[in-house]
C-alpha cells in the first residue's frame, strides 16, 4: 500500500526500532541511503546497511537478517516484483520500499499489511483498479453453494432448477473467462513496459524536510541523486526539468536563508547554486578538448570518430576564436579571459553546428576555495567508484567506497573517482568509435544487436550493468547520427558483452530507441523472459532492472533467434 | 574696364584679348614686339585718377559706374576665331545634360584625371548644376569599374553605404600607370596603396578555380582549424587574375607583402571573427614564382626582388626572439618609453624621456615588448645541381614569425624570399668599404620530401586500406610488391617485408626495454640484386637512412659533437643510426666496415640507444630502428661447403643479432636463368623512357612468371598501408602457443649444436615472437594467431638452414620439413621436388656421358614416392598446373616419364 504521511506511517514506525536497510548499486540509492543515514544519525536509530546487487544477494541477506529484525527498509530495489512470495517473510516482517523501478507489482500495491511503498500515487503509476484484477471470494463460493443446493430438490422441480442452475452456471464461468481475459489483458498492458519513477534521494529528502531536519548536505545528495537518473537516462527530459524546478525551491530556501545576514557564509560552507551549464562530461576537471571529444552530446553531433568530424570540431573552435593550445590543456589553467563568457560563447556558436541544447540546467556545489563540482561530476565519479573493476574487490567494498566519496571530507576519495570516470568514459568513447568504424551493428530485423568480442580494449569495464548501459546509449546515438538508413534509426538496441570469462557468461542488455521524444519505457524486460523460457536458455534475470540479464555463452544465438521471432 | 586691365600691365598684346586664358604659355612666335603700354587704349589723355599713384585708384566711389559705360570699339568680339558660319541653336537642358553626360564618358575613358567627379566628388557644387536624380540614373549604366567592384565588395561584406574615406582618396583603376615614380614608391602612396588592398581583397574572396571551388576559402578555412598564421597564394593564380599587382610584387616585394598580410587578416576575420585571440597577424605566403634562380646566380639586380631558389639546408641556428615593438623603461622616473618600430637595419635608440627629460640608461621592458621568432640557416647548392668541377656556394637566409623550424639541416628545400643587403662593420675590414653582405628574408619554404605523415592519411585511404586487409591473400599480396621490378628471390621478399612492419616493442616493468624491430642480412654472391632490395627498402619505408660500409665511420653512424659555429659550444650531432630513429638504417657492403666501426653498431641493434661520453657530453640517444644490411662472402663466392661464420667476415656477436640471414646464391639453371633473362630484357624494353605509355600494366604482366599470380599493391598504397599499421596495430601474443615454440627451440638447438653452425640463442626465441608479431600486424591483426607463428618459424628455419653446410643441410631439411612446408603450395613442394630429381639427373648425366642432354627423363615412380613422404597423394593437379608448364615440363602418361626441354 502507499503511504501517504511518510512522517507518521514511517519515520515514527522505525524511530525506536532497529532496522536493516537493503540498498540496491546505483547512484541514486547511494544518495538516499546517505540521507537517510543522516537521518537515523540524529534521531540514533540502529540500522544495519546492506548493499545488494540483485534478487539472490537480496534474498541472502533478507535471510541473513530475518531473525533480527523486523523493520526492513529497501531502497531502489523490490517493487517490480511481487515481494512476498519472493522473500517468503514471516507475519510480522514490515517492509518499507522506496524504489523508482516502474511498475510496481500489483500485489505489492494491494498488500495492506506487510509492503509499504514511499512512492507518491500521482507519479504517473497507473496501477489499475482492485476490481479488475482482483476478485472476492464469496461470488465463488456463492456459485458453489448454489449448485450444492440444486441437488436435494424432487426431479421435476430440479430439472427445471437444475436447467436454469446449469445456465447460470455457464454463464457465470462464461463471465468469469472473459473476466479473466481481460485481467491478463490489464496486467499485460500494465506490466509490458519498464520505466523509472522519482528520484528515490529525492523522496527521502522530503521526508528529511517534513521532519524539518533537511541540511545543505542532504539537499546535495538529493541533487546528486536526480542527476543520476538524467545522466543515465532513466527519465524523461521533462520530468527531470519538473524535478529540478522542486529541487531548486529548496535550493532558494537554503541560500535565502543565509543571506539574511550581514556576513556572508565562511568560505568554507557549502553554497549550491543553479546553473545553466554546459552537457560536456567533468569539463571543469579536464581540458575543454578532451571533454568535447568524451561527452556524448558534442561527439555524436559532430562525428568525432571520422577524420571529416574531427576537422569539424577544430572549425567550431576556431569559430569561437579558443586557440588549439589553450583549449587542449587543464581547464583550471585556461586563461581567464577564455573562461569568462565561455558558456554564452560556446552556446551561440553552437547554435550554428546544429547542438542546439548544449546547455542544460542544473546545480553546482562550491566549497573551500578550490572545490567546485557540477552534479553530473559527482555522479560520474561516484559510478566509476561503484563499478570499479580495477582492483578485483568485491562490490560491498567499492559500495562503501563510493558512498564515501559522497560526503565533503572525503575529497580525495571524489578526486579518484573523477579520474577514474575520466578514463570510463575513454574508453567508452574508443569503443563506439571502433564499433561504428568496423560496422559491429547488425540489424537483426526488428531490433539492433551489437556483441563486444572479448580481445576488445576495455572490456572488463563493461562486465558492470551501469557503464554498459551507458557504453549502450552512447552506441545508439552514435550509430542513429551516422547511419543514413532511416528505418535503422528507429530500431532498439541490444548489447551483449562478456561477463565472466571463466563461467562463459555474458551480460546482456536492451535500451528503447533513440528519439527526442521518447518516454524511456522499456520493454525488454517481458521479452527477455519469454524468450529464455521458450528456447530453455540458462539465463539469470538477478538484477533489479529487468531489461539486464545474464547469459551462457553457448545460448546466445539461440536466445537471440527466440528474441527475433518474438518481437517481429 | 581699361582702368583695371591696365593696372595689371598683362603682357599680352592687345589684339588677342583676355578670352584666350592667361595660363596658356606658349609664347607666340610671330607676336609683334612688347608695346608701348604707357599709353592707353583710349588715347593718351591723362585717365582719371592717375594724378599720383600714392593714392591708388579708387575702384568703388563716385565714379564706379564709369567702368561699366558702353564702348563700341570694345564691345564687340574679334573677327578670328569667331564662329559665325554656323547657326547653332541653343541647347535644351535635356540635351546638354546628354551632350555632358557624353563627354564625361569620354573623360572617363581617357583617363579620368580630368573629370570632375573625381576631383571633387559627386555633390560637390563643382559639379555642373544637374539635378542629381538624373545624373544618378545615367551613371548606374556605367559606372566606373573601380567604384562597382567596390561596390561589390561592399555588398559582399554586407555593409551598405561606401565609406566616408573612399571618398576622400582617389581610386585608381590605371595601376600600371605610375605617372614616373618607381615601383617601390608608387606602391606607398595612399592612392595605389588602397587599390592594391581592395585589389587583392576581392582577389582572395572570389578566385575560383577550375571546378568553381572557392579556392581560398578552404584554405583560410584549413589554416584556421590548425591555428596557423599562413597563407600560402599562388603567384600564377594571382598573375591571371590581377596581373597588376602581379608585376608590383616581385618588383617593390617587401612593401607589397605588408599590403598582402592586411587584406588576408581582414578577410580571415571576416570569416572567422574571433580568430584575432588565435592569431595576431596573418602572412601570406606566394608559390609558385615562375623564375627560380640558382644561388650562384644571385646579382646586383635582384636586390630588394622576391626571388626562388633552391638548395640544401647545411645549418640552422636556434629560435631566438627578435623584437618588433620595442618599449623601454627609463631607470630614472620609470616611464615606459615607446613603442618604438624596430626595423632590420639599424638599431633605435630612444633620446630622452618624455617625463623626465634624461638620457639616462633605457632598460628594455620585456613584457610589454612585442617578439617575433627568428632563426638563420645556411643554403648550399645541391651538390647534383652544381656545374662540374665547382664548389658549391651557400647563402644566408632569416626565417621569421612561423616558418622557424620548418626545416632541418640536411633537408633540401625551394626557398621564396626577399634579396636583401645588410651593413655589416666588420665587412668593411674585410672587403673594404662599401661592400654588403646579403641575406635572403625567407617568406615561403617547401622542401621536396613527399613523405607521407600519420595525421595525413584521409578517411578513403584508411577505408582503402581496411578493406584491403580483409582479403585473404594480403600476405602474400605484399611479399609480392616488395621490389615488384626484382625476380625470384621470394625469402628474401619474405624477410624484408616482416622487417618493415616489425614487432612490437616491450617494456616489462619500465626497467629493461624489447626491442620489437627485425634486423634484416643479406649475404651472397655479387650480382644478386641486394643492393636494388636496399635502394627499393629506402623508397618504401617512411624514414630511412642509407649508408655504405666504407663511407661510414663509427662516429657517423652513431653521434658526434662538434663545434657550433656560431655559438662555438661543443654541440651533439646526430649520426646516420641516431637520424633514422623509428625507420629503418640500410647499410651496404657491411663486411666492408672496419671492425672498429661494426662494434659501435652492436649496441645500438640490441639495447637500441647509443651512448656518447666524449667532449664532457654524457648522455644515451635513442635508436629505435630497424637494420638491413648487405654483405658480400670473403672471396666473391658463398661456399656451401663452409658454414656461415666461415664465408662472412663477420664475428659471431654481430651475427647474432641480426633476426633474419638470408643468403643468396646464384646457382646456374637453366630453366630459371631462362626465365630471369627473359625478365630482365623484357624490362629493359618495357621501361625505356620513350615507352611510357606501357605504364604499370605492363610491368605486372612481365612480373607475372615470377610469383604465384596474386595481384600486387600499387606502391603508395603500400607505402601508407605500413605506415597505418605501423601506428594503429599493436598485435598481442596468446597463450596458445608457447608449446610449439618451446619444442622448435630446443630441437633447433640440438642440431646447432650437433652441426657446430651459427649457434642459436635465446635471441631468437624473442626473433620468433617478433617475426609472428610482424605477421599479425600484416594483417591488421591485434592477436596472433597459429598462422602467424607458423610463418615465424617457417622463416627462421629456412634462413637458419641455408646458413648450414651443404652436407648438413639436406638432413637439416629432413628434419624440419614439417615445419618448412608450412604454407607452400602442394604444386610449389612437387616443383621443388622435381626440380631436384632432374639436377640429380643431369649431374649423373654429366658424369657419366659427359655431356649434357637436350630433354631429361624422369620415370613417374621416382616423384610419386618422393611425394607420398610429404604426404601428397594426388599429383594430377600438379601436372595440370602453370608452374608445370612454365617450367618447360611434360607429362608423358603412357610412357609413365617426365620431360623436360631445354
Amino acid at each position: 500500500m502507499f503511504i501517504t504521511d511518510i512522517r507518521k506511517e514511517f519515520y515514527d514506525v522505525v524511530v525506536n526500532q532497529r532496522v536493516a536497510l537493503l540498498v540496491s548499486l546505483d547512484i541514486d540509492a547511494l544518495c538516499a541511503c546517505k540521507i537517510l543515514q543522516a537521518l537515523f544519525h540524529c534521531d540514533q536509530v540502529q540500522y544495519t546497511l546492506v548493499p545488494v546487487t540483485g534478487w539472490q544477494d537480496l534474498g541472502t541477506a533478507f535471510l541473513e537478517h530475518k531473525e533480527q529484525f523486523r523493520y526492513f527498509v529497501l531502497i531502489n530495489c523490490g517493487a517490480n516484483v511481487d515481494l512476498l512470495e519472493t522473500l517468503q517473510p514471516e507475519e510480522d516482517s514490515i517492509f518499507f520500499i522506496c524504489d523508482t523501478h516502474r511498475p510496481v507489482d500489483v500485489v505489492n500495491v494491494y498488500n495492506d499489511t506487510q509492503v509499504k511503498l514511499m512512492i507518491k500515487q500521482d507519479d504517473d503509476l497507473g496501477v489499475p483498479s482492485y476490481d479488475d484484477i482482483f476478485r472476492d471470494e464469496e461470488e465463488e463460493s456463492g456459485d458453489s453453494g448454489n449448485e450444492s443446493d440444486g441437488d436435494p430438490e424432487p426431479s421435476g422441480k430440479r430439472r427445471r432448477y437444475e436447467e436454469g442452475a446449469v445456465e447460470r452456471r455457464i454463464e457465470r464461468q462464461r463471465a468469469k473467462r472473459e473476466w479473466e481475459a481481460r485481467r491478463r489483458e490489464i496486467l499485460f498492458d500494465y506490466e509490458q513496459y519498464e520505466y523509472h519513477g522519482t528520484s528515490a534521494a529525492m523522496m527521502i529528502f522530503e521526508l528529511a524536510w517534513v521532519l524539518t531536519k533537511d541540511t545543505k548536505d542532504m539537499l546535495w545528495w538529493a541533487v546528486i541523486g536526480l542527476t543520476d537518473q538524467w545522466v543515465h537516462d532513466k527519465i524523461t527530459h521533462m520530468k527531470y526539468v519538473t524535478d529540478i524546478a522542486t529541487l531548486q525551491r529548496h535550493v532558494s530556501r537554503h541560500n535565502h536563508r543565509n543571506e539574511d545576514e550581514e556576513n556572508s557564509l565562511s568560505i568554507d560552507c557549502m553554497r549550491i547554486s543553479f546553473e545553466y551549464d554546459l552537457r560536456l562530461a567533468l569539463y571543469q576537471h579536464w581540458s575543454l578538448y578532451e571533454s568535447i571529444c568524451n561527452s556524448s552530446y558534442s561527439s555524436c553531433h559532430f562525428k568525432l570518430w571520422s577524420m571529416h568530424g574531427q576537422k569539424k570540431l577544430q572549425e567550431f573552435l576556431a569559430d569561437m576564436g579558443l586557440p588549439l593550445k589553450q583549449v587542449k590543456q587543464k581547464f583550471n589553467s585556461m586563461d581567464m579571459s577564455i573562461k569568462e563568457n565561455l558558456r554564452e560563447v560556446i552556446e551561440e556558436s553552437s547554435n550554428k553546428y546544429g547542438m542546439k541544447d548544449i546547455r542544460i540546467q542544473t546545480f553546482g556545489v562550491h566549497f573551500g576555495f578550490n572545490n567546485r563540482f557540477l552534479a553530473s561530476d559527482v555522479v560520474h565519479a561516484a559510478a566509476a567508484l561503484l563499478e570499479n573493476t580495477e582492483k578485483d574487490e568485491s562490490p560491498g567494498d567499492n559500495f562503501i567506497k563510493a558512498l564515501d566519496c559522497l560526503s565533503r571530507s572525503n575529497l580525495e576519495r571524489l578526486h579518484g573517482g573523477i579520474a577514474l570516470a575520466k578514463k570510463k568514459l575513454m574508453a567508452i568513447q574508443q569503443t563506439v568509435a571502433s564499433c561504428i568504424c568496423t560496422n559491429l551493428i547488425l540489424s537483426q530485423g526488428p531490433f539492433l544487436y551489437c556483441y563486444l568480442l572479448e580481445g576488445t580494449p576495455d572490456v572488463k569495464l563493461f562486465s558492470k550493468p551501469m557503464a554498459l548501459t551507458l557504453l549502450c546509449k552512447y552506441l545508439l546515438k552514435a550509430f542513429v547520427c551516422s547511419t543514413r538508413n532511416k528505418r535503422c534509426k528507429l530500431l532498439p538496441l541490444i548489447m551483449a558483452a562478456p561477463m565472466d570469462v571463466e563461467k562463459g557468461t555474458v551480460l546482456v542488455l536492451g535500451i528503447p530507441p533513440e528519439s527526442d521524444t521518447s518516454d524511456k519505457k522499456n520493454f525488454f524486460g517481458r521479452a527477455f523472459e519469454k524468450a529464455a523460457e521458450s528456447t530453455s536458455s540458462r539465463t539469470l534475470h538477478d538484477h533489479f532492472d529487468t531489461s539486464i540479464i545474464e547469459l551462457k555463452m553457448e545460448d546466445r544465438t539461440k536466445f537471440l533467434d527466440a528474441l527475433i521471432t518474438l518481437l517481429s | 574696364m581699361a582702368d583695371s586691365s591696365e593696372s595689371f600691365h598683362v603682357a599680352t598684346s592687345p589684339s588677342r584679348g583676355s578670352r584666350r586664358g592667361d595660363l596658356t604659355s606658349s609664347p607666340g612666335r610671330d607676336l609683334p614686339p612688347f608695346e608701348d603700354e604707357s599709353e592707353g587704349l583710349l588715347g593718351d589723355g591723362t585717365l582719371h585718377g592717375e594724378e599720383d599713384e600714392g593714392d591708388g585708384e579708387e575702384l568703388i566711389g563716385d565714379a564706379m559706374e564709369r567702368d561699366y559705360r558702353a564702348i563700341p570699339e570694345l564691345d564687340r568680339y574679334e573677327e578670328e576665331g569667331l564662329d559665325l558660319d554656323e547657326e547653332l541653336s541653343e541647347l535644351s537642358p535635356g540635351a546638354r545634360a546628354a551632350a555632358e553626360e557624353a563627354m564625361r564618358r569620354r573623360d572617363r575613358e581617357q583617363g579620368g584625371r580630368f573629370g570632375i567627379e573625381l576631383l571633387y566628388g559627386e555633390n560637390s557644387p563643382l559639379h555642373f548644376n544637374i539635378p542629381l536624380h538624373l545624373t544618378d540614373s545615367e551613371d548606374e549604366d556605367d559606372e566606373r569599374p573601380a567604384r562597382r567592384r567596390r561596390r561589390v565588395e561592399h555588398a559582399a561584406e554586407g555593409t551598405g553605404a561606401e565609406g566616408e574615406d573612399e571618398e576622400m582618396i582617389e581610386s585608381i583603376e590605371n595601376l600600371e600607370d605610375m605617372k614616373g615614380h618607381s615601383v617601390r614608391e608608387w606602391v606607398v602612396m595612399a592612392a595605389p596603396r588602397l587599390e592594391i588592398y581592395h585589389r587583392f581583397k576581392n582577389f582572395l574572396r572570389t578566385h575560383v578555380d577550375e571546378n568553381g571551388h572557392n579556392v581560398f576559402k578552404e584554405k583560410i578555412s584549413d589554416m584556421c582549424k590548425e591555428n596557423k598564421e599562413s597563407l600560402v597564394v599562388n603567384y600564377e593564380d594571382l598573375a591571371a587574375r590581377e596581373h597588376v599587382l602581379a608585376y608590383f610584387l616581385p618588383e617593390a616585394p617587401t612593401e607589397m607583402l605588408k599590403i598582402f598580410d592586411e587584406a588576408a587578416k581582414e578577410v580571415v576575420l571576416a570569416m572567422y571573427p574571433k580568430y584575432d585571440r588565435i592569431a595576431h597577424e596573418i602572412h601570406v605566403r606566394i608559390s609558385n614564382l615562375p623564375l627560380v634562380e640558382e644561388l650562384r646566380s644571385l646579382r646586383q639586380l635582384h636586390l630588394n626582388q622576391l626571388i626562388r631558389t633552391s638548395g640544401v639546408v647545411t645549418s640552422c641556428t636556434g629560435v631566438l626572439p627578435q623584437l618588433g615593438m620595442v618599449k623601454y623603461n627609463c631607470n630614472k622616473c620609470n616611464f615606459i618609453l615607446g613603442p618604438f618600430f624596430q626595423s632590420q637595419n639599424q638599431e633605435v635608440k630612444p633620446g630622452s624621456c618624455p617625463e623626465c627629460q634624461s638620457f639616462g640608461p633605457f632598460d628594455i621592458n620585456m613584457e610589454e615588448t612585442v617578439y617575433q621568432n627568428y632563426q638563420r640557416i645556411t643554403i648550399q647548392e645541391s651538390p647534383g645541381k652544381v656545374a662540374a668541377g665547382r664548389l658549391p656556394r651557400s647563402k644566408d637566409a632569416i626565417l621569421l614569425a612561423d616558418l622557424v623550424d620548418q626545416c632541418k639541416p640536411g633537408d633540401e628545400i625551394e626557398l621564396t624570399g626577399i634579396y636583401h643587403n645588410n651593413y655589416d662593420g666588420s665587412l668593411n675590414m674585410a672587403n673594404g668599404f662599401p661592400v654588403f653582405a646579403t641575406v635572403i628574408m625567407a617568406n615561403h619554404i617547401t622542401t621536396r620530401d613527399d613523405r607521407v605523415a600519420v595525421g595525413e592519411l584521409t578517411d578513403e585511404d584508411i577505408k582503402a586500406i581496411v578493406a584491403l586487409s580483409k582479403d585473404e591473400r594480403i600476405g602474400e599480396r605484399i611479399f609480392a610488391s616488395i621490389g615488384p621490378s626484382i625476380y625470384g628471390h621470394e625469402d628474401i621478399k619474405r624477410g624484408l617485408a616482416l622487417a618493415l612492419f616489425g614487432g612490437e616493442p616491450k617494456n616489462p616493468g619500465g626497467k629493461h626495454k624489447v626491442r620489437g624491430d627485425l634486423n634484416v642480412l643479406l649475404c651472397g654472391d655479387p650480382g644478386t640484386a641486394k643492393s636494388q632490395f636496399l635502394k627499393y627498402v629506402e623508397k618504401v619505408a617512411s624514414r630511412a637512412v642509407f649508408t655504405t660500409g666504407q663511407g661510414a665511420s663509427a662516429v657517423g653512424l652513431t653521434a658526434y659533437v662538434q663545434r657550433h659555429p656560431v655559438t662555438r659550444e661543443w654541440t651533439l650531432e646526430a649520426g646516420a643510426l641516431v637520424l633514422a630513429d623509428r625507420g629503418v638504417c640500410l647499410i651496404d657492403e657491411f663486411d666492408k666496415m672496419n671492425d672498429a666501426d661494426r662494434t659501435s653498431i652492436h649496441e645500438a641493434m640490441e639495447q637500441q640507444s647509443i651512448s656518447i661520453s666524449k667532449a664532457g657530453i654524457v648522455t644515451s640517444l635513442q635508436a629505435r630502428c630497424t637494420v638491413i644490411a648487405a654483405a658480400n662472402p670473403i672471396g666473391g663466392r658463398y661456399d656451401p661447403s663452409l658454414t656461415f661464420s666461415e664465408n662472412v667476415d663477420l664475428t659471431e656477436p654481430i651475427i647474432s643479432r641480426f633476426d633474419i640471414l638470408c643468403v643468396v646464391r646464384d646457382t646456374v639453371d637453366p630453366v630459371q636463368d631462362e626465365m630471369l633473362a627473359r625478365f630482365v630484357v623484357g624490362s629493359h624494353i618495357k621501361h625505356h623512357p620513350s615507352n611510357k605509355e606501357g605504364g604499370m600494366a605492363s610491368l605486372e604482366e612481365v612480373v607475372l612468371p615470377n610469383t604465384s599470380d596474386v595481384p600486387p599493391i600499387p606502391q603508395d598504397l603500400l607505402r601508407k598501408y605500413i605506415i597505418y599499421s605501423k601506428e594503429r596495430v599493436r598485435p598481442k601474443l596468446n597463450q596458445m602457443d608457447q608449446d610449439k615454440v618451446a619444442r622448435i627451440y630446443s630441437d633447433l638447438r640440438k642440431e646447432s649444436m650437433a652441426t657446430g653452425s651459427i649457434p642459436i640463442t635465446v635471441r631468437h626465441i624473442e626473433s620468433m615472437i617478433r617475426m609472428a608479431e610482424a605477421h599479425a600486424r600484416m594483417h591488421l591483426r591485434d592477436y596472433v594467431v597459429e598462422d602467424d607463428v607458423n610463418m615465424a618459424i617457417r622463416v627462421m628455419l629456412e634462413s637458419f638452414i641455408d646458413t648450414q653446410k651443404f652436407s648438413v643441410m639436406r638432413s637439416m631439411r629432413k628434419t624440419f620439413s614439417r615445419y618448412l612446408a608450412f604454407r607452400r603450395d602442394n604444386n610449389e613442394l612437387l616443383l621443388f621436388i622435381l626440380k631436384q630429381l632432374v639436377a640429380e639427373q643431369v649431374a649423373y648425366q654429366r658424369n657419366r656421358f659427359g655431356v649434357q642432354q637436350d630433354t631429361i627423363e624422369i620415370p613417374e615412380k621416382d616423384l610419386v614416392d618422393k611425394a607420398r613422404q610429404i604426404s601428397i597423394h594426388n599429383l594430377s593437379a600438379f601436372y595440370d598446373s602453370d608452374a608445370f608448364r612454365a617450367n618447360k615440363f611434360s607429362h608423358d602418361m603412357k610412357k609413365k616419364l617426365i620431360l623436360q626441354q631445354f
